[in-house]
């Protein structure tokens, strides 16, 4: 007979495991979020906190990335009611990187980007960032926010249609005709 | 049987890359000290380990 003991701790390895694993997606999606540095990486580790002293109400096999993610935003939805400063996108990481597409004449630095999201309504900007930055699927997506597909779809078209007009006039030419 | 030829996307580029430079940046200190304090309590439960 197994010893439930030994279940215990080798559920809480797996679970360990699994939060190290999402270290970076956490912070990405984080900062992302909140636009700031420090308060992104504060917000990832809170997130990890609940979530390891939630661990017992987590089922195994079920999405642990959306499970945390949903930990992560409800957190930062609780922490920017109450701080006025998440506003804008740190620059150090962003200016480093330029997007460029290998065969074509026009770039666009990431930096642009990432100051045009923090112009987004948070509910745009969450989905560009878990579906566009973080690969979530739209289901993933509506399970972590909480609404219809339907719903996640029409927020990251708009989003996206919002993001490509903030970016096209901030540099001038029309790189996003295209984009829906 | 055709191959879809996907156009860039310099949107959809953009946010990958913005995801790529946090994930790839080193992981700070802060959060190596929080899996520290986790490895701990799961020690500390170990058989034979005492609280």
């Amino acid at each position: 007979m197994t010893d439930p003991s030994n279940e215990t701790l080798a559920a809480d390895q797996r679970f360990r495991d699994q939060l190290v694993a999402l270290i970076p997606s956490l912070r990405s999606f984080a900062r992302g979020l909140c636009g700031w540095r420090d308060m992104a990486d504060d917000l990832a580790q809170d997130a990890m906190m609940r979530g390891w002293a939630a661990r017992a109400s987590f089922t195994p096999g079920t999405n642990f990335r959306a499970w945390m993610f949903m930990i992560l935003r409800n957190q930062f939805y609780t922490t920017i009611r109450k701080n006025k400063r998440m506003t804008s996108w740190d620059p150090e990481v962003a200016e480093r990187v330029l997007v460029e597409a290998p065969s074509q004449q026009h770039a666009i630095h990431v930096a642009d980007v990432a100051k045009a999201l923090q112009k987004l309504p948070a509910e745009q900007r969450e989905v560009l960032l878990l579906v566009g930055a973080n690969g979530v699927s739209y289901e993933e997506a509506s399970e972590i926010i909480g609404c219809a597909i339907g719903t996640i779809k029409s927020r990251l078209a708009r989003g996206r249609k919002a993001l490509a007009g903030l970016i096209d006039g901030a540099s001038g030419d029309a790189l996003f005709e295209d984009v829906a | 049987m055709p191959t879809a030829v996907t156009a860039f996307d310099p949107v959809s580029a953009a946010l990958q890359q913005l995801h790529q430079a946090v994930a790839s940046e080193a992981m700070p200190d802060d959060f190596l000290r929080l899996l520290e304090e986790i490895d701990a309590k799961i020690a500390a439960v170990r058989p034979g380990n005492s609280v």
